[in-house]
């Protein structure tokens, strides 16, 4: 135990702080976990089973690497398995857009809400294992590198994947257009 | 208006319920207590590190009992766990949450280290689930870096926090400490592997900020300089919506 506790020091020098990242990356998490399907009442416990995972390999990252990419591979993993159980599949189409509260400043004033309930629908139609290099590579901004290594996938699947999820999500944006007949 | 373009404002997401964060934290701190006192040491450090003295003292007492009392007692631990959560959470909400960049000594050392200095353990892969007492000593002790890698590694490590750290401060509203992230990483790294990808923070931090016009000047030099960026379509739909 006191060897442990004289090792500290170094450990941390590599480790990031476990509090430190739960505060800063909480939101995070809820949303990205929200965004691939998980339903409003099961958040909590997914978002605590995500942060148990992370605590425990918390050792094991790498320093170098972007933290949102890695903490959002938790919750794809995560948000696969929970899909896994039919049960949940009900709700998969159910999303709530007031509570999507976007920070771009410059856009904001320009996209309308409507537009951006809109955008999260049709995104909750993308198929998840291309949602998730959607979400990391459109709305968050990361490069392709970063998100096929994050995610454990060849380069070239990660562009097919966002290809085809580009595709998707468009297609869903004109079907639910059409549902609200703006065309 | 495009499809993606709307996607693209969407965002990260704003603040996620307060209450919900704090439940989950309790029952996390709870759980990782009750881990912590059935594996023995394994998380000791952590817990020491939360500087919480009644659960690193009970989950170090215990790292020496057999394994059937340490459950016993991490069931005991689990039981009163609401209140050592709420103590952990008290002791815990006081303290400011703070972005720090860090220059990773780590790193330094490696490079001038010759191969030959390098132990045997560094070429083990790193324990998988970190269940072990020995997991706080190999961070310390390999550092987990490829000696070959790590002079490649370190300026595009330093560069990736820096945008990380950027980027942090897009999705909290502060395109001006955007801005200025983005420019420390310029005057690094103004040929930098990531420059790419900082030119377009800054483009629409500028956008943010209505510099328009040095908005504009920055987005024909960055088309100028990556004409199939991936980029250039969210930062033209950026530079439109003005």
């Amino acid at each position: 135990m006191p060897t442990t506790l004289k090792r500290e020091p170094a450990a941390t020098k590599v480790a990031p702080d476990f509090r430190e990242l739960f505060e800063t990356q909480f939101s995070y998490v809820w949303h990205a976990l929200k965004r691939l399907g998980v339903a409003e009442r099961d958040l909590e416990d997914l978002a605590q089973q995500v942060f148990l995972q992370v605590h425990g390999q918390l050792p094991n990252f790498d320093a170098k690497r972007p933290m949102r990419p890695w903490l959002f591979s938790f919750a794809y993993h995560a948000a696969s398995n929970y899909r896994a159980l039919s049960r949940h599949r009900v709700e998969l189409s159910i999303v709530a857009p007031e509570q999507a509260c976007p920070k771009a400043a410059a856009d904001e004033q320009l996209i309308t809400r409507q537009e951006l309930e809109l955008a999260e629908l049709a995104l909750s139609r993308v198929s998840l294992d291309r949602r998730a290099v959607l979400l990391l590579h459109e709305v968050e901004g990361h490069s392709m590198p970063e998100i096929a290594e994050s995610l454990n996938i060849q380069l070239n699947t990660t562009y097919s994947r966002l290809r085809l999820a580009r595709q998707e999500y468009e297609q869903a944006v004109k079907r639910l257009r059409v549902q609200r007949g703006e065309e | 208006m495009k499809p993606l373009e709307a996607l693209r404002a969407l965002g990260t997401g704003g603040e996620a319920p307060v209450d919900a964060k704090q439940r989950v934290q309790a029952a996390l701190l709870a759980s990782i207590a009750a881990t912590a006192a059935a594996t023995g040491a394994t998380l000791a450090a952590q817990s020491a590190a939360v500087s919480t003295a009644p659960t690193a003292a009970v989950a170090g007492s215990l790292a020496g009992l057999t394994s059937a009392k340490a459950l016993a007692i991490a069931g005991g631990i689990w039981l009163i766990g609401g209140a050592t959560g709420a103590a952990l959470y008290g002791a815990l909400h006081r303290q400011e949450v703070r972005v720090v960049y860090v220059d990773r000594p780590v790193l330094a050392d490696s490079m001038t280290a010759p191969s030959s200095a390098i132990s045997p353990a560094m070429s083990a892969p790193a324990p998988v689930s970190g269940a072990a007492a020995s997991s706080p000593a190999d961070t310390g002790a390999t550092k987990r870096t490829v000696p070959s890698a790590v002079v490649q590694g370190s300026d595009l490590a330093r560069e990736r926090a820096l945008l990380d750290l950027a980027r942090a401060a897009g999705s909290q509203g502060e395109p001006a400490r955007v801005f200025e992230l983005t420019e420390r990483h310029r005057a690094q790294f103004a040929r930098g592997k990531l420059a790419e990808e900082r030119e377009a923070l800054a483009i629409r931090a500028l956008l943010s900020l209505g510099r328009t016009s040095e908005a504009r000047t920055r987005a024909e030099a960055f088309h100028l300089a990556y004409p199939n960026s991936l980029l250039a379509p969210a930062i033209d739909s950026a530079l439109s919506a003005q």
